[in-house]
């Protein structure tokens, strides 16, 4: 009774709980949140209490003394330690709810990996429900990408989905409402900072922060080789010397180290293909792959696609936000048609 | 170039772009992996023979940037073709994508925030009322606690500096009724008598005044409602006596002044403790008891009458 009436004044979230990031959208009002999955910890006579959470926690990711520890909850797309996600969402949910004077109580829909277990689907629901959601619903990721994407996923059409997540890629093939085969390979943007990681440790003997290593992946990274090639300087500790050294990196090394991961990734689609019904195969070879995802916005990561699959391959319109949009659509597509289990995966 | 003209002229200026670059549709077709055809319909804005917008923009974008020419300008034109209903609700919660909230839009949203806005005035108004009443009924509860509470000082002050006429007061309650007030058990089959207890005291008092008018102050309690057993106990010092029955159970307790006497009279057997024996002269039935063979480290314990 009590979270019916505090459910009156929350509002149905779209919650992409992801490795890298969470993002909320708001139905009616568009994403209203999008923030890093880090939690800051604070160690005090054993009592743990959180120092931060999101972005002010995220700058403390590598740069925190003794007591404070900053973690990512979430791994692989999981939940890796369940009270710090709960803790997290908790405030997530209230920040959202920023403006109201009573204990939100939202509903809420989770994507959650494809190949996530039972237990890992529970523990999901679980620290939803926990950070004090009213009703907790769960979503593939793909499906809701898809739905963000625009794709006509209720047709008897197959279509493809690519989503390149900070923990994980998603590939699943979808038609009817329904995932007719997916795919989880656990490499992501996470794997792609730690290839540069290890190549620049390889190649220049320094050592250098997941935070550097992502910031250079978004500013010169590519999946192809470039016309142009675009030079970044960087500063790390030389292993060697010991102390912080300034180096310049440019985007064919970047593309070189990222060739391990990026092949995995190929290779799954690949695979993917190869296990996708003839009838489907056809209408995705016609209108081709949708990439999603923070991965997508890599530079040329399509063209790479499209050359080894031989397929069209094109990006969806804001890819980063395209789970939460799409979880978003799917709420309302639920409410229309008064069947929680529509595109629900229980 | 406006926007009509953008609209107008997607196909046209890919073509354009292509030809400039002597590329040829079925180069282009091959660059993206994409059908010939599909070139063909976006070159001739034959929307309806395309996929899904979704694709279609996907296509746009990736020829475009194949082309090497401004996308986003084309796909801006593409949205506005495909009608606002479908790209507004795809598109409207995107963050990176350009603000759309229209009109129409804000009015549909209206309702909810009208619902929503009168709740909140509703327990807000709920709110005041909570707030109106609480500080008047807080300092009335203040007052009562005050009041209390002196109540409470008064009495413990009047207890603190009469505490002499108070026992005594307690003295002469125990005086006039044969209950034992310092028992640790009240004795409850001995009230019922009650009102004829005092029957037979004043008797004995009297009797006790004829056999010994010289007792100052002599104490007279009844034990039990029968029996006309009598103990006397003269005391010379302070002195802790109690009595209980043959089963145990309290008759009597209390501490023997100096000078003063006591007779006890009930149905025997008693069992009496004498605290400081040799400060007490017993006498049982008129006959005195000694009471050295009894005694240890001051204390006398014995039975008085047949077990």
């Amino acid at each position: 009774m009590f979270k019916y009436i505090r459910g009156l004044f929350s509002r149905d979230l779209s919650i992409d709980l992801g490795t890298a990031n969470t993002l909320i959208y708001v139905r009616d009002q568009g994403i209203v949140l999008n923030e890093p999955s880090v939690v800051a910890i604070r160690h005090h006579n054993n009592n743990k209490t959180v120092a931060a959470v999101g972005l002010d926690a995220k700058r403390m990711l590598g740069r925190t003394p003794g007591n404070i520890t900053a973690i990512r909850p979430l791994k692989d797309g999981v939940i890796a330690d369940f009270l710090v996600t709960e803790k997290m969402l908790k405030y997530f949910i209230s920040k959202v709810h920023e403006n109201s004077f009573i204990r939100p109580s939202p509903r809420v829909l989770v994507s959650v990996p494809c190949k996530s277990t039972e237990v890992e689907r529970r523990a999901i629901r679980e620290s939803a429900l926990s950070a004090g959601s009213r009703d907790v619903r769960l979503i593939e990721e793909p499906m809701a990408a898809a739905i963000g994407a625009g794709l006509p996923v209720h047709e008897a059409v197959g279509t493809m989905v690519v989503d390149i997540g900070g923990g994980t890629t998603e590939i699943a093939i979808i038609s009817l409402n329904g995932v007719v085969y997916s795919d989880t390979v656990r490499v992501g943007g996470d794997r792609f900072d730690e290839a540069i990681v290890a190549y620049v440790r390889r190649t220049q003997g320094s050592l250098i922060g997941e935070a550097t290593a992502e910031r250079i992946k978004i500013e010169i990274g590519a999946a192809y080789p470039q016309k142009e090639i675009h030079e970044i300087d960087v500063r790390g500790r030389n292993l060697a010397e010991g102390v912080p050294r300034a180096f310049t990196l440019n985007s064919n090394e970047i593309l070189e180290a990222l060739q391990e991961p990026l092949s995995m990734i190929v290779q799954a689609v690949k695979s993917a293909l190869e296990q996708t019904p003839p009838e489907l195969a056809s209408d995705i070879a016609e209108t081709g792959v949708v990439l999603t995802g923070g991965g997508a916005l890599l530079c040329d990561v399509d063209v790479l696609l499209a050359e080894e699959t031989g397929l069209p391959v094109i990006i969806a319109e804001d890819p980063m936000t395209c789970v939460a949009r799409g979880g978003g659509k799917a709420l309302e597509l639920m409410d229309e048609a008064g069947n929680a289990d529509l595109l629900s995966t229980d | 170039m406006s926007d009509g003209e953008i609209r107008n002229h997607i196909g046209e200026r890919l073509a354009a772009a292509r030809t400039a670059l002597g590329l040829g549709e079925e180069d282009v077709a091959d660059a993206l992996n994409l059908s010939a055809r599909v070139i063909a319909n976006l070159e001739s804005q034959s929307w309806d023979s395309l996929p899904a917008p979704a694709f279609t923009r996907g296509y746009i974008r990736a020829y475009a940037k194949l082309l090497e020419i401004d996308g986003e300008e084309l796909i801006q034109g593409y949205e506005r073709i495909v009608g606002v209903a479908d790209t507004v609700e795809l598109e409207l919660p995107g963050v990176g994508t350009a603000p759309r909230a229209g009109v129409g839009e804000l009015l549909q949203r209206q309702p909810g925030t009208v619902l929503s806005g009168a709740a909140i005035a509703g327990v807000a108004l709920m709110l005041l009322i909570v707030w109106a009443v609480w500080p008047s009924g807080e300092p009335e509860r203040g007052r009562v606690d005050a009041g209390r509470t002196a109540e409470l000082v008064q009495a413990e002050s009047a207890r603190t500096t009469e505490p002499a006429r108070e026992t005594e007061v307690a003295r002469v309650g125990e005086a006039t009724s044969t209950e034992a007030t310092a028992t640790d058990e009240p004795l409850p089959e001995l009230e019922p008598p009650e009102p004829n207890r005092d029957a037979p005291a004043p008797e004995a008092t009297d009797s006790l005044a004829t056999i010994e008018p010289t007792a100052e102050s002599t104490r007279i309690y009844r034990l039990t409602p029968a029996g006309e057993d009598r103990i006397r106990l003269e005391f010379t010092a302070d002195c802790w006596v109690e009595v209980t029955d043959a089963s145990n159970l309290n008759l009597y307790g209390d501490l023997g002044r100096a000078g003063e006497s006591l007779e006890l009279i009930g149905a025997s057997p008693f069992r009496i403790l004498l605290g400081y024996a040799p400060g007490v002269v017993l006498a049982y039935n008129g006959e005195p008891v000694p009471l050295a063979g009894y005694t240890r480290n001051n204390v006398a314990a014995l039975w008085l009458g047949r077990r």
